[in-house]
């Protein structure tokens, strides 16, 4: 069993910038649980590779690593039991209701159409780096972000004709 | 809506609350990846498999020769094999210091309707490596398997939580272990393979018990 520990400047980097992952995936999932699974697994399989990873790409590494996690999470069946008598926290992220409720909207797209809207307009990539994170084409990223804007629109009609 | 604006908007700090990584003292989930996610697994366990079948084989035959072996005075019934058979409850002690909880989940679909072991829990820090002790960790359903209590079963798709405690002593490992932590890494040893796993945040002994050590 090889010795190992983390890197100072990767404790850092994370120090610095984790909050920031984990908004990027609590925007992609809509949940503080999936979103803590998936910065959690990145950051652990992040540390894995750190010494390959420059220090100047590594907050596009990490975020990658984050996203695709984020996309690909399915929980399954919990099962997890609270051994600590903790209170309850209060699990919103967001102050305002109608950013709540646009996350809620965003929450009922496919997972890749939502990581695009994220990726594009929240972290502010271009299409060609969000295709590199999310490991598709270009043209994806736009025919997804297209359909998810629409699905947007629509829900936000549907809501309004009510 | 306008999509785009929205999450612009969401760019303010402001409209955030309670952004945070875990904390150190709520159950942290960590993954062990499973045999399904890891092919070689499945080599590994076909090599150990074939081992066992020929230790098996020999110690088969070895106790075939006359002479070998304690023979069993007639009308005494052999002792029952160590197998898994459920340990009396390890209790740390009262006065151990917490880290916090922890749940493992392993991954994958695949590894047996039993499941693996748990073999080793191993904490890191600047001092080295410790080798939990039982008496560090408590864990639901804790089975010994060779004496050892420290194992645990954990099935694939499945999870289990711990409670970690600060480790008084270390089955193996550096004896330069400040045991008031923080430990920056806990390694998972699981049906023969190694996982270092939780990296973030810092387990560290937040008790005060914990200046007796």
């Amino acid at each position: 069993m090889g010795g190992w520990a983390a890197d100072a400047r990767y404790t850092a980097l994370i120090g610095a910038r984790g909050a920031e992952l984990m908004k990027v995936a609590l925007l992609v999932t809509g949940n503080r649980q999936d979103a803590e699974d998936a910065v959690q697994d990145a950051i652990i399989a992040v540390s894995a590779a750190w010494p390959r990873v420059t220090e100047r790409g590594a907050y596009a590494y990490l975020r990658t690593a984050v996203v695709r996690r984020a996309i690909g999470l399915k929980r399954p069946p919990a099962v997890d039991v609270a051994l600590f008598d903790s209170p309850l926290e209060d699990d919103a992220f967001l102050r305002l209701e109608r950013d709540r409720h646009f996350v809620e909207l965003l929450s009922a797209l496919p997972a890749q159409q939502r990581a695009v809207l994220v990726l594009k307009y929240y972290a502010d990539l271009d299409d060609r780096t969000a295709a590199h994170v999310l490991g598709c084409t270009v043209a994806n990223v736009r025919s997804q972000a297209s359909r998810a804007r629409a699905a947007l629109r629509a829900a936000n009609e549907t809501e309004v004709s009510r | 809506m306008n999509a785009e604006e929205r999450l612009r908007e969401l760019k303010d700090p402001d409209r955030w609350t309670n952004v945070r990584l875990p904390h150190p003292r709520d159950a942290r989930v960590v993954t062990v990846p499973g045999r399904g996610a890891h092919p070689r697994a499945s080599l590994v366990a076909a090599f150990v498999l074939v081992l066992a079948a020929i230790g098996g084989l020999y110690y088969g035959l070895s106790s075939l020769r006359p002479g070998s072996g304690p023979a069993a005075p007639s009308g005494v019934p052999s002792a029952p094999a160590p197998a898994r058979s459920p340990s009396p409850t390890v209790t740390p002690a009262a006065s151990a210091c917490a880290l916090g909880a922890l749940t493992i989940r392993r991954d994958g679909a695949t590894g047996g309707a039993t499941g693996n072991w748990v073999q080793q829990l191993v904490v890191h820090n600047a001092g080295g490596a410790c080798v939990l002790p039982a008496s560090a960790f408590a864990v639901g359903a804790r089975h010994a398997r060779g004496g050892r209590a420290t194992e645990f079963l954990l099935k694939a798709g499945s999870s289990s939580t711990l409670d970690l405690f600060a480790p008084t002593t270390c089955e193996a490992g550096a004896a330069n272990l400040n045991p008031k932590g923080p430990f920056t890494s806990l390694t998972v040893s699981i049906g023969g393979h190694t996982r270092a796993i939780e990296t973030f945040p810092q387990l560290r002994c937040a008790d005060p018990f914990i200046d007796q050590f």
